[in-house]
């Protein structure tokens, strides 16, 4: 709890430096970044890891919380350390709790 | 495109791997910043990957470690196709050899094409071309390093042409002729004849229309001579008056007068003992005078040589050495004879009347005047010719324009 409590507080004095200097915030705060074309490509960047791949769902770790992908046909199109590519007919993103 | 042309040079693997969580296997790869590419699932324990050949040896650690196995289902890019290639000689032999002959049947013409030309005729055109060299057969280097020379030929050859192309793209030459589109025939036009100089009628021989002038009538230049109209009588007793081109010879007696005025003192310049010479640096505009000598009590400027400085880095002629040369000159009084001044004036005299008189033109009397007035010789040629005046007066159009001779007016 306190461990969450301090983490909590470094985040803010992060987000306040960040307003201040007009930095960018998903390199500073490790945000997911997700470029979406249409309903058929995704692009995700600061990804943390692949937690499943199956042609109907794609789940992605972040630093903070994990998005799930939905959809048909699902393809990776290509997967590098930090970004990944998706494409297929997307239904739905979900990005559970956590995300602020 | 670029990622692919790279892929195909550096090779590429296309892997299958089997296991119950493949995906570990893809967040290890990619921790090792092993690039992974067309990633499919076709089974729940299956996934076909793509990888670079070079990164493979690095992907087995990780297959070991996230329980899977792998297996290269295909191996693509150059690196293979050089590979297998170089382990059967004949294949290689073989694509050189294909190789080699492309590259010399791309080396010839094989075929000619033509575009337009066809009142020249397309077979004409063909003929004229193989003259030249230009066929099916011969090679294309040729006729890329005479093309401007064969277009010019070909102008000559065909001078019907008012613009030949000739194209070479790929093993095709083509070739593109434009026609000349000929102005309407003006000998069919209708017309009258004008009189092109003044002078008196002496005889009038009509091809063509009705003349309008006859022996003895004094004509102005641009006066009618013989109207373009034909009256001709029809068998029901009328007259038919048809629009010609009018045609004929009207011989006129032209007279030419020409006066010379021949000075009989010249004023000459002889060049004195002095001289100055000076030197300047020109910069821009600005002139730095560098060196003078001599004196004189008149400059009369002579000459002026340039000399530019340093050519290598001076390419705008921004400096120059000027070197201005004066002379003393003194201008003497000369007096001419008055027979030189009549031959001086007899000379100028014929010069002018050959400008003036026709190719077809007799000359039928010559009168010289002349007199010394003062420092000048008066000199007056007046010269009688028996001469065709008759000229075509363009499109009949212009008839009414055309101003009749008074003494005719009424006929």
């Amino acid at each position: 709890m306190g461990d969450h409590g301090q983490s909590k507080k470094k985040n803010r004095w992060k987000e306040k430096f960040i307003d201040i200097f007009g930095l960018p915030r998903e390199v500073l705060l490790e945000l997911p970044r997700l470029v979406m074309l249409g309903n058929c490509r995704l692009i995700v960047e600061n990804h943390r890891g692949l937690l499943e791949y199956t042609e109907a769902t794609v789940r992605i770790r972040t630093a903070r919380a994990e998005i799930k992908i939905s959809g048909e046909r699902l393809n990776l199109m290509y997967m590098l350390k930090e970004e990944i590519g998706l494409e297929g007919k997307f239904t739905g993103i979900e990005l559970p709790g956590g995300e602020e | 495109m670029y990622r692919r042309m790279v892929d195909f040079f550096h090779g590429c693997l296309v892997v299958m791997v089997r296991g119950k969580k493949p995906e570990q296997l893809l967040n290890k790869a990619v921790e090792k910043e092993i690039c992974l590419w067309d990633i499919k699932r076709p089974a729940p324990d299956i996934i076909i990957l793509k990888i670079r050949a070079g990164d493979f040896p690095f992907l087995r650690p990780c297959l070991r470690e996230s329980g899977t196995r792998g297996k290269i289902l295909r191996r693509a890019g150059l690196p293979f196709i050089a590979r297998r290639l170089l382990r059967r000689k004949e294949r290689l032999l073989g694509l050189v050899f294909f190789l080699i002959v492309l590259h010399i049947m791309a080396s010839f013409v094989w075929f000619v094409t033509i575009d337009g030309g066809e009142k020249i005729g397309v077979e004409k055109i063909h003929t004229g071309l193989r003259e030249l060299g230009i066929y099916p057969g011969m090679t294309r280097g040729r006729i890329v390093k005479d093309r401007d020379r064969l277009v010019r030929e070909l102008a000559v050859q065909f001078p019907e042409a008012a613009w030949i192309g000739l194209e070479i793209r790929g093993v095709v030459v083509f070739v593109t002729v434009v026609e000349r589109t000929a102005p309407p025939d003006q000998e069919s036009i209708p017309a009258n004849v004008v009189a092109l100089k003044e002078g008196l009628v002496r005889e009038v021989i009509v091809l063509a229309g009705t003349p309008v002038v006859a022996e003895g009538d004094m004509v102005n230049r641009g006066d009618l001579l013989i109207l373009g109209e034909q009256k001709l009588p029809r068998l029901d007793g009328g007259i038919e008056t048809r629009r010609v081109r009018a045609a004929g010879i009207v011989k006129a007696r032209v007279w030419y007068e020409i006066k010379v005025e021949e000075p009989l003192v010249i004023w000459s310049a002889v060049r004195g003992p002095q001289k100055r010479v000076e030197l300047f640096l020109r910069y821009k505009d600005r002139f730095v005078p560098l060196y003078r000598r001599g004196e004189i009590t008149e400059k009369n400027y002579l000459e002026r040589q340039r000399k530019t400085i340093y050519r290598g880095r001076n390419q705008m002629n921004l400096v120059e050495l000027i070197k201005d040369i004066y002379l003393e000159l003194a201008w003497v009084k000369t007096r001419v004879s008055a027979e030189e001044a009549l031959a001086g004036a007899r000379r100028e005299g014929e010069t002018k009347l050959s400008f003036l008189l026709s190719s077809g033109a007799r000359v039928q009397d010559r009168r010289e005047e002349w007199k010394v007035t003062g420092d000048f010789l008066s000199y007056r040629l007046v010269v009688e010719t028996v001469e065709d005046i008759a000229r075509p007066s363009g499109c009949i159009t212009e008839l009414d324009e055309v101003p009749l001779p008074e003494d005719r007016a009424g006929r």
